[in-house]
């Protein structure tokens, strides 16, 4: 294709002229013959003429024992995967669960208010236990306030316990 | 890559993404599962069959709320396995009046027989402590329902021949489950077994005899042991002796407090008077007291490492040693590690 770039402009005397055709519309080959000539000297793409090309083709069979042909190198390039199938609400219903799953992770309720007690009394008692000695005595070694204590909350009455 | 290839690899690869989809979407389901986000304690699947997880608390009546006599035995057991039986009767008017009386102890294995006068006055000189403190019962539903989680046994069990549904209570906490028998009808506890960590059984109750109307006729009703009063910072501090520290942290879930004062010198001459926080996390109750601290203890210069002492009596852990200056008991049916953290959370007010 060549450019021509006395089509870029249309003449004053050609605007006019379509002017008063008013609502009549340009045959499309001619619009499509237009746009070429403007392209002028631009070549399209390779893949674009292949598209073309195959799409002039239509629905054309290959010659029989191409694609036993081809089939080894298909083959060579390619890798096995295995394939399941699933149908596609199965796959949007495993979307969904996968963002519900996600947001319920990045959510305050992932780490609810009481697992974060929990959390904190572990630290809390761990240090405790690192200030102190604990110190176990017998029943009967514990102060007669302790001892009273104890056995206003059920501690054993029998002798040689609490007293 | 041949334009043959393409539409090949394309359709793997959809196929490959949708697989993986289907995966996460399984695994955000599994990870959405209640227990999973719990700790090893805190699981609501079901620990026996039968149960299911409770979604509201039932309701559930304090002893002394209305009138009733009931006759119980229950069981304190020591670390070593032996066991301490008390048969006791309770009655209650229902405005606040109780009594207590031991019958008969036991150790679970012979005959239990009359209580000797020195057991049975120890017994009676705590009647009211044993009556509301020890026996368990959910003082502060919210409480009980942030601190275990609730399963409900199916069917009906039968308890001093009253229908009952019994209920396990899982210790978010850890401190140790429980099990509570409720009257279908009056919302009362008739039975009760308290465990340890390892669930251990550390105590239980069973009522044998229940009577929603009693004859309350020559009932003598029980008086305080040691006179106390409500704590009121601004004024009891002078009949204390010392100002009390106060308790900014609860714990393994004992947020619930009541304070009061215990004046014991009127009584007891040498015991100096003390000041004592009642907690609870719903269901057990822990003993937090504190007294000016004997001459003999030192108190510490500078930083270094307290020495309390602990000993478990029945199901009972009890603590005492000196802390922030005070001396400090804790007393509850949880272990003696948790007791410390309640203790080491008293702060100069």
């Amino acid at each position: 294709m060549t450019h021509q770039p006395e089509n870029d402009r249309l003449s004053e005397e050609l605007e006019l002229a379509f002017h008063s055709l008013a609502k009549v519309s340009a045959p499309p080959e001619l619009a499509d013959r237009v746009r070429l000539s403007r392209l002028g000297s631009e070549k399209a793409p390779a893949e674009l003429w292949d598209r073309v090309e195959m799409a002039a083709f239509g629905k054309v069979d290959a010659p029989e024992g191409l694609w036993e042909k081809v089939l080894p190198e298909v083959k060579r390039q390619s890798w096995t995967t295995r394939v399941f199938r699933f149908p596609r609400r199965l796959a949007a219903a495993a979307a969904i669960m996968l963002a519900i799953g996600i947001g319920y992770g990045l959510s305050p309720w992932a780490q609810p208010q009481q697992d974060m007690r929990m959390a904190e009394y572990a630290a809390l008692k761990e240090e405790t236990l690192s200030q102190y000695v604990l110190i176990e005595v017998e029943p009967n070694e514990l102060s007669s306030s302790a001892a009273t204590m104890a056995g206003s909350l059920g501690g054993s009455l029998k002798p040689g316990g609490l007293k | 890559m041949s334009p043959l290839v393409n539409p090949l690899l394309n359709h793997s690869l959809n196929r490959l993404l949708t697989s993986t989809l289907v995966l996460l979407g399984l695994t955000a389901i599994t990870s959405c599962r209640p227990d999973s986000l719990s700790y090893s304690s805190d699981t609501s699947t079901a620990p026996g069959s039968g149960m299911v997880a409770v979604d509201a608390l039932p309701v559930v009546n304090g002893i002394s709320s209305l009138p009733i006599m009931m006759e119980w035995e229950f069981a304190s057991i020591e670390a070593d396995g032996s066991e301490e039986h008390l048969i006791e009767t309770f009655h209650a008017d229902g405005t606040g009046n109780i009594a207590l009386d031991l019958t008969l102890t036991g150790d679970g294995v012979s005959a239990p027989i009359a209580p000797t006068p020195d057991i049975y006055l120890l017994h009676n000189n705590r009647q009211i402590y044993l009556a509301l403190y020890r026996n368990i019962s959910v003082t502060d539903p919210l409480q009980a329902e942030a601190n275990y989680i609730w399963f409900e046994t199916l069917g009906t069990q039968t308890i001093a021949g009253q229908p009952c549904t019994e209920f396990y209570l899982d210790s978010k906490f850890d401190v140790g489950d429980a099990k509570l028998w409720i009257d279908q009808n009056t919302g009362i506890i008739l039975a009760w077994t308290l465990y340890d960590p390892a669930d251990v059984e550390i105590q239980n109750l069973q009522a044998t005899l229940v009577d929603y109307q009693p004859n309350l006729s020559g009932v003598t009703w029980a008086v305080p042991q040691v006179p106390s009063q409500p704590y009121d910072p601004k004024s009891s501090n002078r009949t204390l002796g010392f100002k009390p520290h106060r308790l900014v942290y609860g714990g393994p879930g004992f947020d619930s407090e009541v304070q009061t004062m215990l004046i014991t010198q009127s009584q007891f001459p040498s015991v100096k008077n003390m000041h004592l926080s009642m907690l609870t996390d719903g269901l057990r109750t822990v003993f937090v007291a504190q007294q000016r601290p004997p001459e003999w203890a030192l108190q510490p210069k500078g930083f270094r490492m307290g020495t309390v002492s602990f000993a478990r009596v029945g199901g009972v852990s009890v603590m005492e040693g000196l802390v922030s200056g005070h001396w400090v008991f804790c007393v509850g049916s949880i272990p003696a590690d948790d007791l410390l953290v309640l203790a080491n959370s008293l702060r100069r007010s």
